[in-house]
């Protein structure tokens, strides 16, 4: 079940319960939040960026001889723009953004986080990787991609995605620690190959 | 000399009127620090460097005991980005 302004609302101004409260912050202003009946929540643009250096590394591969050139340092540049400036962000081009937002989510509630229709409409797609798993913690990181044909001025402030929660069937004691919570700016991750993976390459 | 120190340094501080902090309010920071969550209404950086403290000292800093494996690490990313909210706080409460 998705929830409501409402019921959003309430949890992030009850904080209940205290050990494993449903968090978000900066906080909307929460009354006209309520009134507005929604089904999700605006979140915003925060003010990092980060640039993958397509100079760095001829190919992204993630076989056995990945090289030390790869790593997320070696592959990002990240940016900070201040309030009142702007990132602009050209036709084709595709960038890491963070939301302003620092959410928590408690242990029984899950969330997914989409553009906004009217950015969608412009060409401004949001994020790739959407779901947001129980226990979360952090700012979100947005995959920001331009598919329209004109720049788009990207302040950071701006309400840019929306985000939907909903209640899982049952209270995991197991959280989302992966590598991508708890971060304030955004984050790229590693990615390696798994067992399963492994053994099929050894074929 | 110690105590001659001391007495210098907060003479420097009481001349240059930097903000003191406040123990409620650094009990409410370090409540949302403990649970991975960056601080709301501090009241001021003092709050935020002296909840960041306790959270250094403190190896169980964290509720959940999954974030004290990367306490330091953790720690670094909710001070910072609780002086960011405190940015956007006095940010909007400048607005008329």
């Amino acid at each position: 079940m998705i929830l409501k302004a409402d019921r959003i609302a309430y949890l992030i101004e009850s904080r209940e319960p205290p050990s494993d409260p449903l968090v978000i912050t900066p906080c909307p202003k929460i009354e006209e939040f309520k009134r507005s009946g929604s089904a999700s929540m605006d979140l915003r643009l925060g003010c990092w960026f980060a640039m993958l250096r397509p100079s760095r590394a001829p190919i992204l591969d993630v076989g056995p001889t990945v090289s030390e050139s790869l790593t997320a340092e070696a592959l990002t540049k990240l940016h900070y723009v201040r309030f009142g400036d702007k990132f602009v962000l050209h036709p084709r081009a595709f960038v890491l953004g963070i939301t302003l937002e620092w959410i928590r989510l408690p242990r029984n509630i899950a969330g997914y986080v989409t553009s906004r229709s009217s950015w969608g409409r412009r060409g401004l797609s949001i994020a790739t990787a959407t779901g947001v798993h129980p226990g979360f913690t952090g700012c979100l990181t947005l995959e920001l991609f331009n598919s329209g044909e004109v720049p788009i001025a990207l302040y950071p402030g701006m309400a840019i995605s929306q985000f939907f929660m909903h209640w899982v069937d049952t209270c995991s004691e197991k959280v989302d620690r992966s590598q991508l919570a708890g971060h304030r700016r955004p984050f790229l991750g590693t990615i390696e190959l798994d067992e399963f993976a492994r053994k099929l390459l050894r074929l | 000399m110690v105590r001659d120190l001391l007495a210098e340094a907060d003479k420097i501080v009481d001349r240059s009127k930097i903000q003191q902090s406040d123990e409620s309010l650094v009990e409410k920071c370090c409540e949302n620090l403990t649970l991975m969550v960056p601080a709301e209404n501090s009241g001021g950086s003092a709050n935020i460097l002296n909840a960041a403290w306790k959270g250094w000292l403190d190896q169980d800093f964290f509720a959940d005991p999954t974030n004290n494996e990367r306490r330091l690490a953790n720690l670094r990313e909710v001070i910072l980005k609780s002086v960011e909210i405190l940015e956007i706080e006095s940010k909007l409460n400048d607005l008329p």
